[in-house]
């Protein structure tokens, strides 16, 4: 999927290519999926509309660079906190009035595609229902040869900023007040309610924080495949969800492992096997968790009571 | 090519088959099973067909029938895969489930790659379609008012009540999605046959927001919420051809306002209508009454003083009191580490009253979550009627039917269901089954002596029940309680399990339920009855037995339990 180096087929260097450039793609889903799943460990709730939000990054960045000539660096700067605000436009809209409904999983999920389906909407709406691309002058791509590895400059980016990403998450969350709160608010919302944590405002920063990762992770991947549409979110959500699952809910670690092992795997299968079958294997080994082990590899099951 | 709908033939034919394919996936949601499989579904059942008509015979019918049984058994083997899962991890699964689907028909060659089916033959006419979907529409509304489509209701909004009354979860969910697989091939076998070609792009993502946009506007539990749900998505952009190019736009925006503002989507307007009419009517005629009493100062009437006997729960095998019904073998539980259960072993004796009596966490709800199947015991055994009930064990659908009712501990009536609906569904075990008895005749009589039973209910003065249609969530909290035990009595159980029946009851209630359980031991139920209160225990019960710590400590006439010793220091602390 990502540009591949021109290294012959065969041989360990093209084997080690190709799972360089699964790490890469394998990192920056993870910024998307962790930013997900930081949703559904707070709420329980299956915000679908992630995948606009991710869209909607590459495209707002697309016409700021069309229409105001800025570059793609300033425009993504500015689409960060765009897409933070959209997220949390999102939980008031749909996420929030839905809290206290018997269906709540349900209507949520129902509320939050028809955001989605509406903002993919307008999206292409703004596009011309065309797939765009950033003019070849707002970027440039140069490749750097580390030893006979062939490494392009989104790809340092995309693992730079994922690392620094991640650092950065990780920190807040073990080490900070507020990081606290999140862990206990998605541990058990309720106690932590009753110990005074102002639950509410804890959700709004987790969809903030969710929001402006989509968009971090959306302009490079939108660099590295440089298509833009309305649509641009689906395809990642949906593999958002794989890993979210195989590495279990909830859980940053095990969805950034489960997502550069989906990165590797998908390089790799695209390599050897098929490009078409790489994602067969992701979705089967998707199903086959939740069939198996449906609570994911790191588990932490609740039971009905009577 | 005739047609009934004139120049919108194409947009009308291809509603009227998401339409189809749209009640798949209301089945599945009226019954709170959150997954989304349908467009999968659909696309099994459109290359199936496709495959089929093209290489093996040109037969439409033939063809049809033949994806649609395929989707169905894809169906049956997922829902079976997928058992264990349940919210959003279901959702995920069916989701991942589509997508997979996808991918596969767009890589096998025998469906064409990425560019599909073309050849397909076509319907000679919309006729078909319409016919059909009419088909459809009429087993919908039969089922929702059939005995299937309440389990359905009880299993959306409290899948332990489902359970404990008979309702095989189980099979429900795995049956509904081999149904919601048929529905869906079938609409997928005739959108090849509408349009004559097929291709994997049309079942991706972009189509489960189009079913669930039609069956959430519509409404997931009104039978016509997938038709009228339908005829707003596809319609809308028809009739008002300016929109059409935010025809997509406006599906979203139109389906986040459903969901937020109407709940239980367009279909269930009128009853919004209906019930704030009829609250308002019920005002005035509060009101109205109020202003008479005031005037005539009428006495009111005395309720529940009279004692009738009972008829209706009699069985008839009850007459001789005092045999062994049940036996429970050295039960054992425990929760993680801790010992909730500890070789429990006594009789339960037909006809008696016995009450369970220990301090909060003895492990009394455990034991009568044992005997109803709520917990599987990690060791022991029940005999129930002199048969071993090893495999019920676990399995409170089976314990049910075998004749073992319960109450709860926190009041689980069925909110979207009147009164008299959550009374009656107690009867399901008794409820008859078509595919077991193959005779309406019979079907239609169990049916009528359940709604007769359900009536008398509530035409005798026996307790203070409310109105027959009254909302259940609305009632006072005693009520409620006296509803859950009536629709446990509509099954008339053998063996009646009671978990604290009169907790938070005014002592005039709580003497009505003791002496509502008096009169049924009477007319021949065994009851067990978990009780704080050691005074209505003795005045009421036939035997006590007495739990601490997971231990049986005593079992025996209340007076002797009451002036045991051993009893005291446990459980009175002296």
């Amino acid at each position: 999927m990502i540009r591949r180096g021109h290294i012959e087929r065969g041989g360990a260097m093209y084997f080690l290519q190709q799972t360089v450039n699964g790490i890469a793609f394998g990192l920056v889903l993870a910024l998307f999926a962790v930013g997900f799943s930081l949703v559904l460990a707070n709420l329980g709730v299956f915000n679908i509309a992630h995948a606009a939000v991710f869209a909607a990054g590459p495209l707002i960045a697309y016409l700021l660079v069309i229409h105001l000539g800025v570059s793609v660096w300033l425009g993504w700067l500015i689409v960060i906190p765009l897409a933070a605000a959209l997220n949390v436009f999102i939980y008031f809209v749909a996420v929030k009035p839905l809290r206290a409904r018997p269906d709540r999983e349900l209507s949520t999920f129902a509320a939050c595609l028809g955001v989605l389906t509406a903002l993919q909407a307008l999206g292409d709406k703004l596009l011309n229902q065309q797939v765009v691309r950033f003019p070849p002058a707002a970027f440039s791509v140069t490749s750097l040869h580390i030893g006979s590895l062939l490494v392009s400059n989104i790809q340092i980016l995309m693992i730079v900023l994922s690392l620094v990403s991640f650092a950065g998450l990780a920190y807040v969350i073990n080490r900070t007040f507020i990081g606290r709160q999140i862990r206990a608010v998605a541990f058990d919302r309720h106690a932590s309610e009753f110990l005074g944590v102002n639950s509410e405002l804890v959700t709004v920063v987790v969809f903030l924080v969710s929001g402006a990762m989509a968009a971090l992770a959306a302009i490079p991947i939108s660099l590295a495949y440089n298509d833009i549409s309305g649509e641009l979110g689906n395809e990642y959500i949906v593999l958002a969800m794989a890993v979210m699952v195989i590495g279990g809910f909830g859980s940053v670690y095990g969805t950034l492992a489960a997502s550069v092992a989906l990165g590797v795997v998908n390089s790799l299968s695209a390599a050897y096997i098929s490009s078409s079958y790489s994602e067969v294997i992701v979705f089967g080994a998707l199903l086959l968790t939740l069939v198996v082990r449906p609570t994911g590899l790191s588990a932490n099951r609740q039971v009905d009571r009577v | 090519m005739s047609s009934l709908f004139g120049a919108y033939t194409f947009a009308a034919e291809n509603a009227v088959i998401w339409i189809i394919a749209s009640y798949g996936a209301y089945l599945l949601l009226r019954a709170g099973i959150f997954a989304v499989p349908q467009v999968g579904f659909m696309a099994i059942g459109a290359f199936a067909s496709g495959v089929w008509t093209t290489r093996i015979s040109h037969n439409i019918v033939v063809g049809a029938i033949f994806g649609a049984l395929f989707a169905a058994v894809v169906g049956i083997v997922l829902g079976f895969l997928l058992r264990r899962l349940a919210g959003i991890y279901l959702a995920i699964a069916t989701i991942a489930f589509v997508v997979v689907v996808q991918i596969l028909c767009t890589n096998f060659s025998i469906t064409g790659g990425a560019l599909g089916l073309i050849g397909i033959p076509l319907l000679p006419n919309g006729n078909s379609l319409l016919i059909t979907l009419g088909a459809v529409i009429v087993v919908m509304i039969a089922l929702s008012y059939s005995w299937a489509g309440r389990a359905m209701d009880v299993l959306r909004e409290q899948s332990v009540v489902a359970a404990h009354f008979g309702v095989n979860v189980g099979m429900y969910r795995v049956a509904l999605f081999g149904v919601s697989g048929l529905l869906g091939g079938l609409a997928g076998a005739l959108l090849g046959n509408m349009a004559g070609f097929i291709q994997p792009g049309q079942f991706g993502f972009s189509s489960i927001s189009q079913i669930v946009a039609v069956v959430v506007i519509g409404g997931t539990f009104r039978a016509l919420g997938p038709l009228i749900g339908g005829v707003i998505v596809f319609g809308l952009p028809e009739v008002v051809t300016s929109l059409g190019a935010y025809a997509t736009m406006i599906d979203g925006v139109l389906l986040l306002v459903v969901v937020v503002a109407v709940p239980g989507g367009v279909a269930s307007l009128p009853d919004l209508v209906v019930s704030a009419a009829r609250r308002w009517r019920e005002r005035r005629s509060v009101d109205i009454a109020m202003l008479s009493q005031a005037s005539s100062n009428a006495p009111s009437t005395a309720v529940g003083s009279t004692m009738t006997p009972v008829d209706e729960t009699a069985s008839p095998s009850a007459s001789c009191v005092g045999d062994i019904l049940m036996t429970l073998q050295s039960i054992s539980h425990s929760y993680g580490g801790v010992t909730a259960l500890d070789d429990v072993s006594f009789d339960i004796r037909r006809g008696e009253v016995l009450g369970l009596i220990g301090p909060n966490g003895s492990g009394k709800t455990t034991l009568l979550n044992v005997i109803s199947g709520a917990i599987r015991p990690k060791s022991g055994s029940i005999v129930f009627e002199s048969t071993d009930m090893a495999r019920m064990l676990g399995r409170p659908d089976r314990i049910a039917r075998a004749g073992v009712v319960r109450t709860f501990q926190n009041i689980r009536l069925v909110p979207s269901m009147s009164a008299r609906e959550n009374v009656a569904f107690g009867a399901y075990r008794r409820a008859p089954r078509l595919l077991v008895s193959f005779s309406w005749a019979k079907a239609h009589r169990a049916s009528s002596e359940i709604r007769l039973q359900t009536s008398t209910v509530f035409a005798s003065d026996r307790w203070d029940l409310p109105s027959p249609n009254a909302r259940v969530s609305r009632l006072p909290y005693g009520t409620q309680r006296q509803l859950e035990i009536e629709r446990a009595l509509a099954a008339r159980p053998k063996l009646f399990l009671l978990d604290e029946p009169a907790a938070g009851m005014t002592p005039t209630e709580r003497a009505h339920v003791f002496g509502r359980l008096r009169e049924l031991a009477h007319a021949g139920v065994t009851i067990v009855v978990i009780e704080h209160d050691l005074e209505s225990l003795r005045m009421h019960c036939d035997r006590i037995a007495v739990l601490n710590f997971g231990h049986l400590l005593t079992i025996g006439e209340p007076d002797q339990v009451a002036t045991s010793p051993e009893v005291a220091e446990a459980y009175l602390g002296v």
